[in-house]
């Protein structure tokens, strides 16, 4: 195997390896802040108009992270080179 | 055979489409800049001939320009309270320009120009100007007290205001890094599906009704992410205008 072909799977383990793992993470994340979520409004259904702009900022911050991997991704892909 | 040639990444590619120097700045126009001038005039055009002629009992033009000014009024509203109404004008600007740009980018053939961070970028830096300014105009120097949260001993000073003020530089970067990731991510993923349909012969159904339902995604999304870049703003507006 030659110096490039090796790059070039590293690269794609790597980039693959960042999207997965971080797929999981985010996985994790949403379903214990939807649960939760949920139970609030389960308990006290008359609060969803203060707990909708929470929701969705805490669903902001989690996709934040999981975008922020997918730019790291796209980096490995595309910027870095040999 | 497509396969060669497929590139998702091929839409987002600048194109000029005519030239404009002045002072040796590069200032043509491209795609994207022609594209952001539609949305422009799309809302423009909207607010200014829906409202013409003003009715007690909306006509339907009518009520669709009211739609978005109502919709970010009460969320301004929720979030700023009465202080809130001089930010009514820019919240909305906001609101409508990232809207449109999602909007107009799920056209066939069309440019999402909120898929850059160039663009994106700057609107974050632009409303982070508007945060930063009603901040010292508010309190003065007494804006830096947003760094130390009010209560907090002042012997973990030296820990909490570095943190604060990292997490202050950040909120520009995360608004506009959420905004063009969600874009570019969004429409690889549809242009992926579209591959898929012209290459899997009769089993192109599935990815068809596939692609079908993740364009309804990206709608949703589309409003979403317009709907948390105002949202955002006007909880950091909060900050700066009543510290914490």
């Amino acid at each position: 195997m030659d110096g490039a072909t090796l790059f070039m799977s590293v690269k794609l383990i790597a980039a693959s390896a960042v999207a997965v793992l971080v797929f999981v993470g985010a996985a994790l994340a949403l379903g214990r802040f939807f649960s939760e979520c949920a139970s609030a409004l389960g308990r006290n259904p008359e609060a969803r108009p203060s707990v909708f702009p929470v929701m969705i900022i805490g669903f902001a911050a989690i996709e934040f992270l999981a975008l922020l991997a997918f730019v790291i991704v796209m980096i490995i892909l595309f910027v870095i080179s040999v | 055979m497509a396969g060669g040639s497929f590139d998702p990444m091929k839409q987002f590619q600048l194109h000029k489409l005519a030239d404009l120097n002045i002072a040796g700045f590069d200032l043509a126009l491209t795609n994207s800049a022609l594209h952001a001038l539609v949305g422009v005039l799309v809302a423009s055009a909207l607010l200014v001939f829906a409202t013409r002629r003003l009715q007690l009992l909306p006509s339907r033009w009518q009520a669709l320009s009211e739609w978005p000014y109502e919709f970010v009024h009460n969320l301004a509203q929720s979030n700023l309270g009465d202080k809130g109404k001089p930010f009514v004008p820019f919240l909305v600007t906001l609101f409508l320009f990232v809207l449109l740009g999602n909007l107009i980018g799920l056209l066939p053939y069309a440019f999402t120009y909120t898929s850059h961070i160039s663009v994106t970028l700057t609107l974050a830096l632009i409303s982070i100007g508007v945060v930063i300014g009603t901040g010292f105009t508010k309190h003065g120097l007494g804006f830096f007290k947003l760094f130390l949260p009010s209560g907090a001993p002042l012997f973990i000073a030296p820990v909490i205001v570095p943190i604060e003020v990292v997490s202050f530089l950040a909120k520009p970067i995360s608004l506009a890094i959420r905004l063009f990731a969600n874009m570019l991510a969004g429409h690889i993923m549809i242009k992926v599906f579209a591959f898929f349909c012209t290459t899997s012969g009769f089993i192109a159904v599935f990815p068809l009704f596939g692609n079908i339902l993740i364009y309804a995604f990206e709608l949703f999304v589309a409003f979403l992410q317009a709907y948390i870049f105002t949202l955002l703003v006007s909880v950091y507006l909060h900050d700066a205008i009543d510290l914490h």
